[in-house]
């Protein structure tokens, strides 16, 4: 069988991947910090869009905003309660970062219970060689596509992009030239976190019933799969890895479904594993260079 | 070093489980937290690395009791010896294959890497569908047919505690063994500073290696004692449970990360916690273990006997 329609739904999905995931980079890339509570951001702005399209009516592309606003403040008390009072502590960052994903999924499940939930929302759909597409899914792919560009813009031309881009080279060197090293990584922790539950957002257009307390798991595995992919702190490396895995998930699940033997969601999730500690030992800065 | 409150507090508590059967079940919960917090200790407290993955270690033990006593009904009694030690290999042998390749990889990189390891393995048996796939393994009836009901009945009750304990009670020999050798000098530099530690002639990855399957063996031993033996069954959504590793940082950063008795007063107070948290505000525990951790790593990074040698340096001895 043609393996087209596959690919196509791959490169929709791996966009909105690849967007969820900007933020675990830019976190890793300027502050050098692996935020391991990423899946549970992500699943708090799952839970915003839910919420604000089921309670008070407002679509998706709207409370992405609110999404993006929430994260921010979460970004920066991230940044001033746990990474900055630590410090050189990393083990003690990565344990309170885990336990913090742990404690947002609690939360989640006092607030909005412990079941699955989701909404649907349909404006169409289009036909694209062969596939319908439905119109939510390619607008929300699109604008994924336009938020990388414009966080690439920022940090290219942007006076805060230079400081960023200064800091991720050499923090010591930043400093000595004037550029404000603390106020720099503040800032990346929240724009990082704000992105990541603005993608949060995006991401429930995906999956019409899939929002859940502990939805973050797989998201943090899948998140440092594509990061390390694209090579940490890579904008455009990590929007290629996600569409890249989007597209390997898709054709993978129908090539696994095909197989028979196996149950094809789990076994593309295990080769996710397992494609993060080959890159790892094969490529740690990543398989591009952008 | 006076190693009489760890050790002591192992053995009183055996005492007690065979004195009285009836609370078997309750000094196993608390020995669990206890060994578990032990063997998290042994790699987390000593090379300052942290394994998100490590609870595949516990069901790596339980599977391979389980699947002994499954698959192998008849080696009867023979089941548990070989079982244990399965379990054990495999536990050793994944700690090896992840070590291996990730323990190259620094701090924050061996991370990431270990993230996926938990659930990369359970995706593989419920995924494969091997062992039991996503049904499990249930062993009351293979357990009472290998061993004979009523030993099969004590060996769940009385000797699954028994076993839980001594994990504990060989993790603390294990620790100090460790710490008396060249290897507790090499991770000590390595802990503090890897290059430098690399530059003195040390080769970090051995000793990490070395103190990750050690720790990992253990917990083999401990998922093949509490799951298998204990509760004579191994679900996959439950051996591979993620929380758990959260209940041994807990305890581990609780106690005290890298000091031997930590994991017992952790994990007395944890369980203290826990049981409590259970009777009045039930359905929170994940939320106060959580919280727990969190506030511990953050606010009081050395621990109950961390702080307390700090205040009061002459226990330093008794609370090794």
């Amino acid at each position: 069988m043609d393996i087209t329609p596959y690919f196509l739904t791959g490169i929709i999905i791996g966009s909105i991947y690849g967007l969820t995931t900007l933020g675990l980079s830019l976190i890793f890339g300027v502050l050098r910090v692996a935020n391991v509570a990423h899946g549970a951001f992500i699943m708090i702005g799952a839970y915003i869009a839910y919420t604000a399209f089921v309670a008070l009516a407002i679509p998706p592309f709207a409370s992405s905003l609110l999404a993006f606003a929430i994260g921010i403040a979460a970004g920066y008390l991230v940044y001033a309660g746990v990474i900055k009072r630590l410090g050189k502590a990393e083990l003690n960052i990565l344990v309170a970062l885990f336990a913090l994903g742990a404690l947002l999924a609690e939360v989640a499940r006092l607030i909005w219970g412990p079941d699955f939930v989701g909404y649907r929302w349909t404006i169409g759909s289009v036909e694209v060689a062969g596939l319908q597409i439905e119109l939510t899914k390619l607008i929300g792919a699109i604008l994924a596509l336009m938020i990388t560009i414009a966080l690439e813009l920022v940090l290219r031309w942007t006076y805060f992009g230079r400081a960023v881009r200064a800091v991720v080279q050499d923090p010591v060197g930043a400093m000595v030239v004037g550029v404000n090293v603390d106020r720099v990584f503040a800032f990346s922790s929240a724009l990082g976190i704000g992105i990541t539950t603005l993608g949060g957002v995006f991401l429930t257009l995906f999956i019409p019933v899939g929002i859940n307390p502990y939805m973050g798991g797989p998201y943090t595995l899948m998140g440092f799969v594509i990061a390390v992919m694209g090579g940490l702190g890579s904008v455009a490396g990590t929007y290629v890895a996600g569409l890249l895995f989007g597209v390997f998930e898709s054709v993978g699940f129908y090539l696994f479904s095909l197989a028979g033997f196996a149950e094809p969601s789990q076994m593309a999730l295990f080769l996710a594993f397992v494609m993060l500690l080959l890159i790892l030992l094969l490529r740690p800065t990543g398989l591009f260079r952008i | 070093m006076r190693p009489y409150i760890p050790l002591g507090t192992y053995l009183l508590l055996m005492a007690l489980a065979f004195v009285f059967p009836q609370y078997s079940k309750l000094i196993a919960s608390i020995a669990f937290f206890m060994a578990l917090g032990q063997a998290v200790n042994i790699f987390v407290g000593l090379t300052g690395y942290v394994d998100f993955g490590y609870v595949a270690f516990l069901a790596m033990g339980a599977y391979g009791l389980g699947v002994t006593v499954y698959y192998m009904t008849w080696l009867g009694i023979l089941a548990l010896p070989l079982g244990l030690l399965l379990g054990v290999s495999l536990a050793a042998s994944l700690a090896s294959l992840v070590g291996a390749i990730a323990l190259r990889l620094r701090g924050a990189y061996f991370a990431i890497a270990t993230i996926g390891v938990n659930e990369g393995v359970k995706h593989l048996i419920v995924g494969a569908n091997i062992w039991g796939g996503g049904a499990g393994l249930i062993l009351s009836s293979s357990m009472f047919q290998a061993f004979g009901r009523d030993t099969a009945l004590f060996l769940a009750n009385v000797g699954s505690t028994v076993l839980i304990l001594a994990t504990g009670l060989i993790a603390v020999v294990a620790m100090y063994l460790i710490q008396a050798s060249k290897a507790g000098f090499a991770l000590a530099a390595i802990r503090q500073d890897e290059d430098a530690a690399k530059v003195m002639g040390i080769n970090p990855t051995k000793y990490k290696l070395m103190a990750f399957m050690t720790s990992a063996s253990l917990s083999g031993l401990l998922g093949a004692a509490y799951f298998s033996l204990g509760n004579m069954q191994v679900f996959p959504e439950n051996v591979f449970f993620v929380e758990y590793i959260l209940d041994g940082l807990a305890v581990m950063f609780l106690g005290g990360a890298g000091t031997v008795t930590g994991p017992i007063i952790g994990g007395l107070i944890y369980f203290g916690v826990r049981y409590l948290v259970g009777i009045y505000l039930p359905g929170l525990q994940a939320l106060v273990t959580a919280l727990i951790v969190f506030l511990v790593v953050v606010f009081m990074p050395k621990g109950v006997v961390g702080t307390l040698r700090e205040l009061i340096p002459s226990l330093r001895s008794w609370l090794p």
